[in-house]
């Protein structure tokens, strides 16, 4: 295949075009910066915090977003740190060091110090899927490391993979609630003590993201976390890679139904009102947040 | 028929026939799909499903997958 733009040779042939190695790179930061000029995703003046996992997605959206964004914004670095031996440890060695070179403010919170537990001792103490807990902890603690570092955004690194497993997951689990909650940003909740989350990778896919990684030379531990996998998830996100192959653009058409039916809620204001938990006062649409009712669980466990 | 060493998809090495010699047969013989791996020739440059392969070629396989 050759490149639609200079006819060298093509990397990669997406909905995003065939193209050449620069024509590639060229083309995946102008998607980013077109999602983000669409959905006005970053104001200039901004602290905008990169939850960074130290995989390939999130380092090249912090790569992207300190080349474009650095001088007009404050952009942090903010991990959380789950407790994962073996894995987490090492990514945590390789976000040093580009934070560094991209001279971006490095911050880590870990489970252990807001749950008292690792995720390993998780695992071992609480019964289910590991990351139905580590997601719903993780979410509720990047929530206050931003609060904490004054952030007023939150940008996650989520593809075009990760969201289409996410639409596929909630329509599964009849969940349209949830499902209109998705989108380039977390847009149908607004509460005080919620830092919006953004997605300014939300139209590239997980094979774009590794490829830019790798062409780009950030040599992110291409090691899936041992955890990942279980559960639905992972049965979701081979399903759509495999219906992909099949039928090229299945991925971004699940999402434009997803953000076609998001419009339609937000129209209507169908989804629930957000109040704050009883316990650790975040923004939470139940009396006690999830993340303090895993605490709670997990601390009356290790208390037995 | 040609012959090329396949590394890197489950951490195996390993030989594989192919009629034509594209990336495209290699790929189905593999049971992989295209969206969810990259090849990467000798050299290091990424080959696209229509490339054709030389016999007694190595390429390697890198895995798509979300980190986190």
């Amino acid at each position: 295949m050759r490149c639609e733009i200079c006819e060298g040779i093509a990397v990669i042939s997406t909905r995003n075009g065939t193209l050449c190695e620069t024509h590639f790179k060229k083309k995946f930061e102008s998607v980013v910066m077109e999602t983000i000029k669409k959905y006005k995703l970053i104001r200039r003046g901004e602290i905008i915090a990169v939850a960074n996992s130290g995989g390939k997605d999130s380092l090249s959206l912090l790569y992207v977003l300190s080349k474009n964004f650095g001088n007009k914004n404050k952009i942090i670095s903010i991990t959380i740190d789950e407790g994962i031996a073996g894995y987490r440890n090492k990514t945590m060695e390789t976000m040093k060091k580009y934070c560094d070179s991209w001279k971006v403010e490095y911050c880590v919170y870990s489970y252990k110090d807001f749950v008292g537990a690792t995720m390993d001792s998780i695992t071992k103490i609480r019964e289910g899927i590991p990351c139905a807990a580590c997601g719903v902890l993780r979410r509720h603690m990047l929530n206050f490391a931003a609060m904490e570092t004054g952030a007023d955004k939150i940008a996650t690194a989520h593809n075009m993979d990760d969201e289409a497993e996410n639409v596929l997951m909630n329509l599964f689990q009849n969940d349209l609630e949830k499902m209109v909650r998705l989108g380039p940003v977390s847009g149908v909740v607004e509460s005080d003590g919620f830092v919006p989350r953004i997605k300014p990778l939300m139209f590239l896919s997980e094979k774009e993201t590794m490829l830019f990684s790798i062409l780009n030379g950030i040599t992110a531990l291409h090691t899936p976390c041992p955890y990942a996998g279980f559960g639905f998830r992972g049965v979701m996100s081979r399903k759509i890679k495999e219906i992909e192959s099949e039928m090229a653009g299945s991925k971004r058409n699940l999402i434009d139904v997803m953000m076609a039916l998001r419009d339609t809620c937000v129209k209507n204001s169908t989804y629930k009102t957000i109040s704050n938990c009883k316990l650790c006062k975040m923004p939470s649409s139940n009396d006690i947040c999830e993340a303090c009712l895993i605490k709670i669980q997990i601390n009356g466990i290790k208390s037995n | 028929m040609i012959s090329v060493k396949v590394n890197g998809l489950n951490q195996k090495t390993r030989k594989v026939s192919l009629k034509t010699g594209s990336v495209n047969e290699l790929i189905g013989k593999l049971n992989a799909n295209d969206d969810s791996i990259l090849i990467v020739g000798e050299d290091g440059k990424i080959f696209t499903k229509d490339r054709k392969l030389r016999d007694g070629s190595s390429v390697s396989i890198i895995e798509v997958f979300s980190g986190g």
